[in-house]
């Protein structure tokens, strides 16, 4: 239920006045992004809340919310928890058991660059996360499939400074259009530069064939990618 | 040969040579790193604990009216909030104002008539859940009553059809325009122009809807809060997502408009939007988010619309049947024109579609040729399928480029030397485009008559260009503030972002005239600055950046004026270089223009450029070259080369990018993108993405963009707009012809028209 999602409970500061919106620092949001004028404020992440979702308490780990429902709601269904490793980081996550990895992003973690819905049935490629380096269609993966695996996102990868690279060539090249897609195709990005290291136009392309970008960006993708090959090559 | 273009040059330092940053390359856009990175929210990023879904009973036929019989399982299903039907006393009102310009067609909110599958209609269910939603309408107790309904707008125009909105037009399907556009309109005589006539032939061209296809589907969220800056009057405030430009704020402008409340009690909640094709069509969502959140005390509503409910939005149908006459030189010297044009279902807000805005289309492009006596009959039919978006134009060029292909193909005559001879009012746009194009292109060398090389792997090969004219919006007001504060130009906007990267583009013309560092000129989102139209859509972005050049020259006035005395000098004795303040005869007398204090000005007005084509600056000439594959009908286009006609490049890569944005959008409405309907039930049968399938980055055919720059347009320094021009797919259709030697009538020109134009096959059309 909607109202019964746990999620990261921090304040992302500008841009989006009176409403709470997650971000996640220690995860990868805005560490590295851009310069001052360019780039979001840097998230401030204090911990996981999660959320009874039959009183609506708040606890602060997810042993206090098993030990709260055992003592408040004896014989009710305790929520299930995950053990995800998102960007790095592992941490439990209070998710429904249907929730797919996109549903998970979006409302328990709070990391929306990867949790973006275009189609509704693994078509679009605005979903694409890394699974153990491999690109996933996170709308196609249940979240509770998804425990010992390491997931990397788009924020993720923004926070490696060893992919700076692939960000400057990124904006250099005005890769995004309305920026919907942009993440998705990022989030590939960074499998085609592991998987090939100096990638042609064609072998960029095929790669990125799922991405769907209704603005037309492909071929800023294939120069941003080369572009930031030949710098990784070049030890940035 | 075509006319010279003639026009008064408007505003200030229109003329100016001396550029530093605009039209150079290298500038990040604003919200480039938040776009790559996933920082950027978009209304889909937003949630919040606690947060309702709201969804609406949808019809499940191709028209129905629904008789909502029993909503009480609904409402006493747990996780149900509120149950709202068409009978709703504050629903049923709603909207409770519309913009002047909609005269005709006006829908209610809710009602009980669905007008396509997949409409919105009797109730609206708000729950904690997605599933809860679901399960409560399932719960409702309805009756439905199928009603006759047609998806051609042929079909609607032919006598004795079913009546769509009779309360609209008792007697047919015919439908008024937004301007007010005649229906029937000659110029000279066309009975003698034909008589004139050393050939005369008859062309026709239809398109059917393309998806309008928004990659984020409408994501309606909305609360009702305090306002941190504070509420004398005590009321919350409406925070709302945008997902409209046009005219400013869409979802926000619904949503005062609908509740019949005032603007300012309205906030943007994101500046992001995600791109969409032009505008105009916006969804009840927009409204019932904040109304359903403000019904239930100001909780967060999620109205939902899902992706295959997304499809209910399209490019209309048009049909021509025009009938030329031309010389044996390749003038033209009369033109009878009928175009049926569709104008679609309602099923959007009350700004936008809820009357339908509806534009002239007909044979308006033709006017833009030397033929002396064109005769042009149009009608705009209402029909069933899906909402459709306005056509601002530039589909008037379609028709008009096939009518100089069949002389092309008549007199054995290139098709760009036909466009040369009928096209005015162009110079020196259209030959600088089609000089530059044809020299990138190699027209020369791969011109040949229709039918005559094959490729070395048995395809027919054939190539065409087609010219159009470049719109710029010359329609609306924008609204710039400027204020310069500490050494920086800070220009605050709401207007939600579409691609066009236009604040960058302001940003770069602010400090052009200002004579900022571009660092120093700050462009930045501000949700609580209620402004009107600053500058996005597809086209608008170079009148924005007029008005932006206008203030931006009134701020450095300003500013000398006070930062002269500190120098001891007059205004005109000093400048503003690198964000100092500098003294003419000795710039090494300089002091930080931070120093003068705070200074703003603003700037609202726009170009005096016309709405439509009838005077026309800017052209573009696009070329296309195809391989045909005889035994299976499938196209391939091999080289797209656009030599478009910027005026002034503002902003480069955006500026090219809008090229490839729109020619890759032509290549899959050329080759694939139709909506498909049964038409035993009116059920849209090809409603997600593999079944409607845009093109990939493997379809993407090479594009070459040819910046041409004549400083002819209506925004700053002679800019003018680019997208709208390049996005149809009549080009490719020319393009086969040259291959095939077969025009085929109707995009898109998928395998079995070509193999029936090839006749291979017949499809009994």
């Amino acid at each position: 239920m909607a109202s019964n999602v746990s999620r990261r409970d921090f304040l992302k500061g500008g841009g989006l006045a009176g409403i709470t919106i997650a971000g996640v620092a220690s995860l990868g949001v805005g560490s590295v992004l851009g310069t001052e004028e360019a780039c979001a404020a840097t998230a401030t992440m204090t911990e996981f809340v999660y959320t009874c979702p039959v009183c609506g308490q708040h606890t602060s780990d997810y042993d206090a919310l098993v030990k709260h429902f055992d003592g408040t709601h004896p014989g009710a269904a305790v929520p299930q928890a995950v053990a995800l490793t998102i960007n790095g980081t592992t941490f439990m996550a209070q998710v429904e058991p249907q929730w797919t990895l996109r549903e998970t992003l979006l409302y328990a973690v709070g990391l929306t660059g990867n949790a973006k819905q275009m189609c509704d049935r693994g078509a679009c490629g605005s979903c694409s996360v890394l699974i153990d380096g491999v690109p996933a269609l996170s709308c196609s993966v249940l979240a509770v499939e998804c425990e010992g695996r390491q997931i990397e996102t788009s924020e993720g990868i923004a926070a490696d400074p060893a992919y700076r690279p692939l960000f400057e060539s990124y904006v250099k090249h005005d890769a995004s259009q309305c920026g919907y897609c942009t993440p998705g195709h990022l989030t590939v990005a960074k499998y085609i530069l592991t998987k090939y290291g100096d990638p042609s136009a064609d072998q960029i392309r095929a790669e990125l064939a799922g991405n769907i970008c209704r603005c037309g960006t492909y071929s800023r993708h294939v120069a941003a990618i080369q572009e930031a090959a030949a710098s990784l090559k070049g030890g940035n | 040969m075509g006319e010279t273009s003639v026009w008064e040059l408007e505003g200030r330092n229109q003329e100016r040579e001396d550029f530093k940053i605009v039209g150079t390359e290298g500038h990040p856009g604003r919200q480039s790193w938040d776009m790559a990175s996933g920082a950027a929210k978009f209304p889909t990023d937003l949630h919040r604990e606690g947060t309702l879904v709201a969804m609406a009973l949808r019809c499940p036929f191709g028209r129905a009216r629904v008789k909502v019989k029993d909503v009480s399982k609904a409402e006493a299903l747990e996780g149900v909030r509120l149950v709202v039907t068409h009978e709703d006393e504050e629903i049923s009102e709603m909207p409770r104002m519309v913009p002047s310009w909609f005269e005709f067609g006006r829908s209610p909110l809710l009602s009980d008539e669905a007008e396509f599958e997949g409409d919105e209609c009797g109730v609206v269910v708000v729950a904690i859940s997605e599933e809860v939603c679901k399960d409560a309408l399932s719960l409702v107790e309805v009756e439905w009553e199928v009603l006759p309904f047609i998806l051609d707008a042929r079909d609607a125009a032919k006598p004795g059809a079913p009546i769509l909105r009779p309360e609209m037009n008792p007697d047919s399907n015919l439908t008024g325009n937004t301007f007010g556009a005649p229906i029937t309109w000659e110029l000279g005589n066309v009975e003698e122009g034909f008589k004139e006539a050393d050939h005369i032939e008859v062309i026709e061209y239809g398109r059917q809807m393309w998806s309008q296809f928004r990659p984020m589907p409408p994501a309606y969220f909305a609360y009702w809060d305090d306002d941190p800056w504070g509420n004398p009057d005590g009321n919350k405030i409406g925070y709302v997502t945008n997902h409209a430009h046009f005219p400013s704020n869409g979802p926000i402008v619904s949503a005062y408009l609908g509740a019949g409340t005032d603007m300012d009690k309205y906030r943007a909640l994101s500046p992001y939007m995600a791109a969409r094709y032009c505008d105009f069509v916006e969804k009840r969502g927009a409204q019932f988010a904040p109304v359903l959140s403000k019904r239930l005390g100001g909780v967060p509503i999620r109205y939902i619309q899902s992706r295959r409910e997304s499809f209910d939005a399209a490019v209309p149908q048009s049909f021509f049947t025009v009938r030329i006459g031309f010389k044996k030189d390749g003038t033209l010297c009369a033109v009878q024109s009928k175009n049926i044009h569709q104008v679609g279902a309602r099923g959007g807000y009350g700004d936008k579609t809820h009357g339908h805005l509806v534009l002239p289309a007909n044979a308006q492009g033709f006017k833009s040729t030397s033929c002396p006596n064109i005769h042009s009959e149009m009608g705009y039919y209402v029909t069933n399928g899906a909402c459709t978006t306005a056509d601002p134009g530039k589909d008037h060029w379609e028709p008009v480029n096939l009518a100089f292909a069949k002389i092309a193909d008549t007199l054995d005559m290139p098709i760009s030397d036909v466009i040369m001879k009928n096209v005015k009012v162009t110079a020196p746009s259209l030959e600088a485009c089609m000089a530059a194009g044809k020299q990138a292109f190699g027209w020369d060398e791969k011109w040949h008559l229709p039918g005559k090389r094959t490729l070395a792997d048995g395809r027919l090969h054939g190539i065409a260009c087609r010219s159009c004219w470049s719109m710029t919006w010359g329609m609306i007001s924008y609204n710039i503030n400027l204020r310069m504060r500490e050494g920086k130009v800070y220009m605050p906007y709401q207007e939600s972002l579409i691609g066009t990267y236009w604040p960058d583009a302001a940003q770069m013309v602010i400090a052009e005239e200002t004579g900022m560092k571009l660092e120093d000129v700050v462009v930045y989102y501000a949700g609580h600055y209620p402004n009107w139209n600053q500058g996005d859509a597809a086209d608008r972005g170079s009148t924005c950046t007029w008005a932006a050049k206008e203030a931006a020259i009134d701020l450095k006035r300003k500013i000398c004026e006070v930062g002269c005395t500190y120098l001891g000098a007059e205004a005109d004795e000093v400048d503003i270089i690198d964000s100092m303040l500098v003294l003419k005869a000795d710039p090494s007398v300089q002091m930080p223009i931070g120093a003068t204090g705070q200074i703003a000005t603003g700037f609202c007005g726009k170009p005096l450029v016309p709405f439509q084509n009838d005077v026309i600056r800017t052209m573009n000439v696009d070329f296309c070259e195809v391989a045909v594959d005889t035994e299976t009908g499938l196209v391939e286009i091999l080289d797209y080369c656009s030599a478009h006609d910027f005026g002034k490049i503002i902003r480069p890569s955006s500026g090219l990018g809008q090229l490839e944005n729109a020619l890759t959008m032509a290549s899959g409405r050329a080759l694939r993108e139709e909506l498909v309907w049964d038409e035993g039930t009116g059920v849209l049968l090809n409603g997600n993405m593999y079944d409607y399938k845009v093109p990939t980055a493997l379809d993407q055919p090479e594009i070459l963009t040819v910046p041409v720059e004549t400083r002819c347009g209506g925004g700053a320094y002679g800019s003018t707009g680019v997208a709208h021009a390049h996005c149809d797919g009549g080009l490719v259709g020319l393009a086969i012809q040259n291959a095939i030697g077969e025009f085929i009538p109707m995009l898109p020109y998928t395998p079995d028209k070509v193999l029936e134009a090839l006749g291979k096959i017949s499809q009994g059309r």
